[in-house]
């Protein structure tokens, strides 16, 4: 690591001394970009001059921007993906504040298009990472019409589902633990409800989601693969409005408005299934009484501007998922809630115009229990991780040549393992194992730096740090460390870089590189992860994964920005890769740290994309042409073998077609190589029965799968109350009834009497053609003349 | 844990409301056939003379007929086992081979059922029935067939007896002719234990139910009851909620086994292989204490008990 160090110092010095060697009389121009119905900031909107579009910026993830420019007459253009763009002029002779407010909703023939507007595509030096506005997401079909962030994600090239219909997800060939998954900041642990087939994001409360691939900057940290980073919206400051859907699993609810208008906001978003609900009646009278199943998520948040340079946002997330079980005639029962809880306190602040800062306090909480029992016996498991979080992250625009974003994170980490406890009677039962605690902390600086017309880099590093802390018993040898008492420190300098050579206005190229860590696993058994699955940190015995990636893409836009293209190819190596052992058996006695093997593995692909953003119909065609590998030495004899998210070939065809006014359709088809599995191999006699025993892992593929969705949305024309408004959405999945295959098992009969057997494989589809109906609707209070 | 990766079946039921099951022929491995070695060494009252059979893996996916079966064994091994400095040649005794007064005795001896005897089984034994097994000492397998070498070794621990056995009744009327079983132990503070267990109804041959093994470091010392489950017969369908029970009027033999902690792991990975597949699992590898092949090389030590359902 220490061949990285000059490098990177003697790049962070170069870029602070440029400034004052280009001082001259500038002036800054900066402000907020919004939603001018709902006074909702906009992240990652374009902000740039219109007579030279590759002087510009974007504003950060509160919506803030900063330009500094040398005094003259200016036109400002702000853009932002399904919004018409605005035009500011100004003649600028000292630093102004301009804030911006931008109409959504605006149809194609409306969008004013600049002849030389920027594209971001192609001008930043940004790879692997992809917007996804909410709405955009809204529009596409859906299984049982559940609008779904992170199934969304998974129609991009390099993100492959985890299963059909599943929200869990693997980005080029990394696990799916070392996916950085954030709600306001707050890591969300396990980000799915229903075995992972729902995620935990109700769409009606998300304003936008980030997905990073690839070229991670240094401001994320703490996982090697990829970053999710949802942002929740913030609520309508102008006026109340209420929206809702009633759909074939779950109903939905949100509540916005003013709190002090224009100066301070709320929402309130609720979801909860009732397909069980519904069943309840038939229970009650069955030997399942009591027997129900139902998840439900509430977000909330509050903002209050103090002015123009503080802001204080508050803002949670509480999901629960709750499977009770009865059977009344053994006297069987047990309960299965779970779930995450997030909360984030933020506060904005401007130093100046071109300092922006932002602190948070964040605290979030995962947890899995199990209590069921039969009798006077009864048992209980339980899980979770617990996490306090304090972070500073600073915005600094020097000038129009750099862009610096630095700060500080830090994390207390409480992981507990599968605690097990029994009652018999009198007699109780518990294990010897204790939660781990661990401090993690980094910091970090990034620069994104106009160095030329031509190049662009975004230089970044990331030191961090991470301290096993006691209670902890070592494995190794056996020495007690008491609470606080640290346990084992790795600490590490994680850097990224990323560069754009702009070739011409349409196209350029880019290259990235990044060095990340990540001190905290997850470790799964199962074909995909469940609620059961536990986070465990870096230990004396477990050390931290290490993710190397190399990129390079080649970026055009064609028909003026009309079609973006890309091309990106991508390595990666992955170094202390945790997985179990081939005869690894569930024992909650015992430490899961004990049963795991350490391996490496690698990743590389092409993703091919085209996407088009603008006109009636819009969507885009991902191709990832891939390979992903892993090697233990416990495992198939230490030869690599196929992880069991290698997909060779992955195709996605999105498409949104807005017809008219009333009408607007959507389309997708999938296309990926089937997935590996564990064949048997043979069957053996033992004690009179045939076993199985199986053939080298994920050494056969299940069929390729490819599946069509349609969906149609109706919005009839304006009703008398223009306040209200209400949609239909007809959403068909796997339109032509492809029998995907989700598993496969094996059965053997065998009849020792007559010295015969048969073996037999069948494999299981799950969702058939799955017709579904909503019915959305949205009340807006009626704006008051001012 | 694995109950809880049952139970979460129960959500996938639900999603089976959609689902649609196909028999098909998968991809075969071409693998050549591996030698599986299966022998137990007891310790206890009437325990049976040690023994071991010697088999061969077939090809999963072919209908295997009574050919196949009796191609299954394989003969002319030379099998030891040795204790300390004592060493015991077993013998190949095939089924067909034997006269029939000895057949009975055979039966008789290893408890083995004559029903299920259908084709030519072939097994290697201590010709002298001197070979019984000794709590507290280790016994080596040596088997050497077809030019490889197989190896194991078992420890037959220190037993700890059921200290008592009981009948629990059930909460609804319904199952007013239907019992619980439970045992209760005082398990040893100072040692590892690992445990298993084999239930027969009307019958002294003992089957193991589905979970058999448990080890004890959730009650390491502890006085406790437990439940013993009856072990249904293979490959029937037992409803649900009768699952493990006694009918008011069996006579139930509880055979209640310790066994060292790799014979523990054999089946604690063999019952696990046989129920880790579905939605959301994955394979299970049976461990295996055989170097060089499959199977299994088990030390008991036991003690059985008698009780009659009322």
């Amino acid at each position: 690591m220490k061949h990285y160090t000059p490098f990177f110092t003697s790049i962070l010095l170069a870029f602070f001394l440029i400034p004052s060697l280009s001082a001259q009389q500038n002036f800054t121009l900066s402000g907020y970009v919004k939603d001018d119905a709902t006074g909702e900031t906009l992240p990652f909107a374009n902000v740039y001059l219109k007579s030279d579009p590759t002087q510009g910026t974007t504003t950060n993830v509160y919506g803030f921007y900063s330009l500094t420019i040398p005094e003259g007459n200016y036109t400002l253009v702000i853009s932002y993906l399904g919004y018409g763009n605005k035009e500011i002029a100004t003649a600028l002779t000292a630093d102004e504040r301009i804030n911006v407010e931008l109409s959504q909703g605006v149809t194609f023939e409306e969008i004013v298009v600049t002849a030389e507007e920027e594209d971001a595509n192609v001008q930043s030096t940004v790879m692997g990472t992809v917007e996804l506005p909410v709405d955009q997401i809204k529009q596409l079909p859906a299984i049982f019409g559940e609008v779904d962030i992170l199934k969304a994600l998974q129609l991009l090239p390099g993100v492959m589902s985890a299963g059909e219909g599943t929200s869990g997800f693997y980005v080029r060939g990394g696990g799916p633990d070392q996916n950085l998954v954030l709600l306001d900041e707050a890591v969300v642990y396990n980000s799915g409800h229903l075995l992972g087939f729902f995620s935990v994001f109700n769409a009606d409360a998300i304003k936008n989601t980030t997905l990073i691939k690839g070229g991670m900057p240094a401001l994320y940290g703490g996982r090697i693969s990829s970053v999710v980073d949802v942002q929740m919206k913030e609520g309508n400051d102008k006026q109340y409005s209420l929206e809702g859907g009633i759909g074939l699993i779950s109903s939905r609810l949100t509540l916005q408005g003013p709190i002090v208008k224009n100066k301070s906001s709320f929402i309130v978003s609720a979801r909860r299934t009732y397909g069980f609900d519904l069943a309840q009646p038939f229970v009650k009278k069955s030997n399942f009484a009591g027997t129900n199943y139902y998840f439900y998520d509430l977000n909330t948040k509050v903002n209050y501007r103090f002015s123009d340079k503080d802001r204080l946002y508050l803002s949670g997330y509480f999901g629960r998922d709750v499977l009770n079980y009865n059977l009344v005639s053994r006297d069987i029962f047990f309960k299965m809630p779970y779930g995450n809880a997030t909360a984030t306190l933020r506060w904005n602040h401007l130093f100046t115009d071109k300092l922006f800062m932002n602190a948070s306090a964040i605290y979030n909480d995962y947890d899995f229990s199990f209590d069921g029992g039969t009798g006077d016996f009864s048992f209980g498991l339980f899980s979770g991780v617990r996490d306090y979080n304090g972070k500073l992250d600073f915005d600094w625009y020097p000038n129009l040549n750099h862009n610096l974003k630095f700060g500080a994170n830090y994390t207390y980490h409480k992981l507990t393992p599968n605690i097990a406890s029994a009652v018999s009677g009198e007699v109780e039962f518990g294990s010897d194992l204790e939660s781990k605690f661990a401090h993690e902390s980094a910091l970090y600086i990034q620069d994104d730096w106009t160095v030329t017309d031509r190049i662009k880099v975004n230089v970044g590093l990331r030191a961090s740090f991470f301290t096993q802390v006691g209670p902890y018993n070592s494995p190794i040898d056996g020495k007690r460390y008491e609470k606080g008492d640290p346990v084992k420190t790795y600490a590490g300098l994680e850097p990224r870089i990323s560069a754009k050579f702009t070739i011409d206005k349409t196209s350029s190229l880019k290259a990235g590189f990044s060095y990340n860590n990540q001190y905290l696993h997850l470790v799964s058994n199962t074909s995909s992860t469940l609620p059961t699955d536990v986070w465990v940190p870096s230990t004396e015995l477990v050390s931290p994964q290490k993710g190397i990636q190399y990129a390079l893409g080649y970026f055009r836009n064609f028909k003026e920005n009309m079609l973006e293209t890309s091309i990106e190819i991508y390595y990666k190596d992955l170094f202390n890769q945790l997985d179990y052992g081939e005869s690894y058996v569930l024992d909650p006695s015992e430490d899961v740290e004990l049963s795991f093997i350490y391996g490496k593995g690698r990743s590389y692909g092409a993703e091919f994309l085209v996407r088009k953003n603008k006109g009636k119909l819009t969507g885009w065609v991902g191709y990832t042409l891939s390979k992903t590998d892993r090697i233990f030495d416990e495992i198939n004899e230490g030869q690599p073998y196929p992880a069991k998210f290698d997909r060779t070939h992955d195709l996605s065809v999105v498409m949104n077609y807005k017809k008219s006014e009333r009408w607007n359709f959507g389309a997708i088809f999938v296309f990926g190589t089937g997935n590996t599995y564990t064949p048997l191999q043979s069957l053996y006699l033992i004690d009179q029965q045939f076993t199985q025993q199986y053939g080298p892992r994920n050494s056969a593929r299940i069929d390729n799968y490819h599946r069509f969705d349609l969906s149609a949305t109706l919005t009839p024309l304006r009703s008398k109350n223009k306040n209200f408004k209400s949609s239909w959405t007809f959403s068909v999945y796997n339109m032509y009834n492809r029998l995907n295959p989700f598993f496969i098992y094996y059965a053997a009969e065998t009849d020792v009497n007559n010295g015969s057997a048969t073996g037999e494989a069948y494999k299981v589809s799950l969702f058939p053609v799955i017709p579904s109906v909503t019915w959305n609707f949205k009340w807006k209070q009626k704006k008051k003349q001012s | 844990m694995k109950n809880i990766l049952r139970f979460s079946f129960l959500l996938g039921l639900y999603l089976s409301l959609f689902s649609c099951e196909r028999a098909f022929v998968p991809e075969i491995a071409d693998a050549p056939p591996e030698i599986v070695v299966e022998g137990y060494i007891e310790a206890g009252v009437d325990a049976q003379p040690t023994f071991i059979t010697i088999t061969k893996t077939l090809p999963f996916f072919q209908e295997i007929g009574q050919d196949a079966f009796e191609k299954l064994y394989v003969n002319d091994a030379k099998v030891t086992v040795s204790e300390g400095d004592r060493t015991w040649e077993l013998i190949e005794f095939c089924w067909d081979d034997l006269p029939d007064a000895v057949r009975q005795q055979v039966l008789l001896l290893s408890g083995i059922d004559a029903d299920s005897i259908a084709f030519n089984i072939c097994v290697y034994v201590d010709p002298t029935f001197q070979l019984l097994g000794e709590e507290g000492k280790t016994y080596d397998l040596k088997v050497e067939v077809e030019d490889k070498v197989l190896t194991s070794s078992t420890t037959i621990p220190f037993h700890t007896p059921i200290d008592s056995l009981v009948q629990i009744d059930l909460p609804v009327d319904s199952l007013a002719l239907w019992k619980e079983v439970h045992g209760f132990i005082s398990d040893p503070a100072d040692r590892a234990d690992y445990y298993r267990y084999f239930t027969g109804v009307n019958s002294p041959i003992v089957r193991p139910p589905i979970n058999s093994v448990v080890n004890d470091p959730f009650f390491n010392g502890q006085s406790f009851q437990f439940p013993l489950a009856k072990a249904e017969p293979r490959d029937s369908m037992i409803a649900f909620d009768l699952y493990g029970l006694y009918q008011v009027g069996d006579t139930v033999t509880i055979r209640w086994a310790n066994l060292d902690a790799a014979h523990y792991e054999f089946w604690n990975t063999f019952e696990f292989n046989a129920v880790n597949q579905g939605p959301f699992s994955s394979y299970t590898r049976i461990a295996s204490n055989i170097e060089g092949g499959l199977g299994v090389w088990g030390g008991y030590s036991f003690s059985e008990y008698l009780i009659i359902v009322e």
